[in-house]
């Protein structure tokens, strides 16, 4: 069947596009500071009147008051310090360190080979390697959002999301050096928690 | 013996209602939008393009050029 002369592709439940945009989310902040727009937008957090999940509004608010609180002097050494680092920071955020010990191990030449696959590759100039967290987040974002690619996404969080997010999570949440980014830590565990459930859950 | 009981969700959209409600959801989606807008240099798929552009990745070349030869 053509591309060019498939259906057209249907908008995504809000579940679903919320699910892609906290992925997206996730990986905006790790992969550098918030700029003014995006503390903006995190400080106009609000649940619904329904909310339900507790769990997640608790972490929606916390990162609300974080934003509220950051000053972005102090965002980009919070972020040097946690992730880059002299040498290295206090966290190394890729899925080679947490699953083998070691950077650039079998886990990357895995995911590398999932992503030529789906149709996806490092753009020129792009030097991290793709099993980055904030990479992988945004590679899950992607997959969910991505009409021809839906399908794939429960082998990609099983294989490459919580293989390893979590405990990479729960480091970022005590680390000595994280104080906005203790949020955001909140924020991945409990969506996290979210995916972990809704992939049991039927179709 | 029935599936369904009152309060417990037995799908995932039912399920998913409840992250949207927690609250940040929404607002993501329009800044997402807008930045796939402003990010979108490549003329294609606007969404994957720039969400690509914006973190590095990008649809591959031979992937294109499959998905334009291949016949229904």
């Amino acid at each position: 069947m053509s591309k060019d002369s498939a259906p057209a592709v249907a908008a995504l439940e809000p579940g679903e596009q919320a699910r892609a945009d906290i992925y997206r989310l996730l990986g905006a902040l790790l992969a550098g500071p918030p700029d003014a727009i995006l503390l903006e937008l995190l400080c106009d957090i609000r649940p619904a009147e329904d909310a339900t999940d507790t769990a997640m509004t608790v972490a929606w608010q916390a990162l609300q008051r974080a934003a509220g609180d950051a000053d972005p002097a102090q965002l980009n050494d919070e972020y040097f310090r946690l992730f880059i680092g002299l040498g290295r920071g206090e966290l190394v955020p890729y899925a080679s360190f947490y699953i083998h010990g070691l950077l650039m191990e079998k886990v990357l030449a895995s995911l590398r080979g999932v992503l030529a696959g789906l149709g996806i590759e490092r753009q020129a100039g792009v030097a991290e390697p793709e099993d980055h967290a904030a990479a992988v987040c945004e590679i899950m974002g992607m997959i969910i959002s991505e009409h021809g690619l839906h399908l794939r996404q429960q082998a990609f969080f099983e294989d490459f999301v919580a293989s390893w997010l979590g405990r990479f999570f729960t480091d970022l949440a005590t680390a000595e050096g994280a104080d906005f980014y203790r949020a955001v830590a909140q924020l991945g565990q409990q969506f996290l928690a979210v995916e972990q459930r809704y992939f049991l859950l039927p179709e | 013996m029935k599936q369904q009981q009152a309060g417990l969700v037995t799908d995932r959209r039912s399920f998913l209602k409840g992250v949207v409600a927690a609250g940040g959801a929404t607002a993501l989606t329009t800044f997402f939008a807008a930045r796939l807008v402003a990010d979108d240099t490549r003329g294609t798929a606007a969404r994957k393009s720039a969400v690509m552009a914006s973190r590095g990745y990008h649809e591959t070349d031979h992937i294109r050029d499959y998905y334009r030869t291949l016949k229904a």
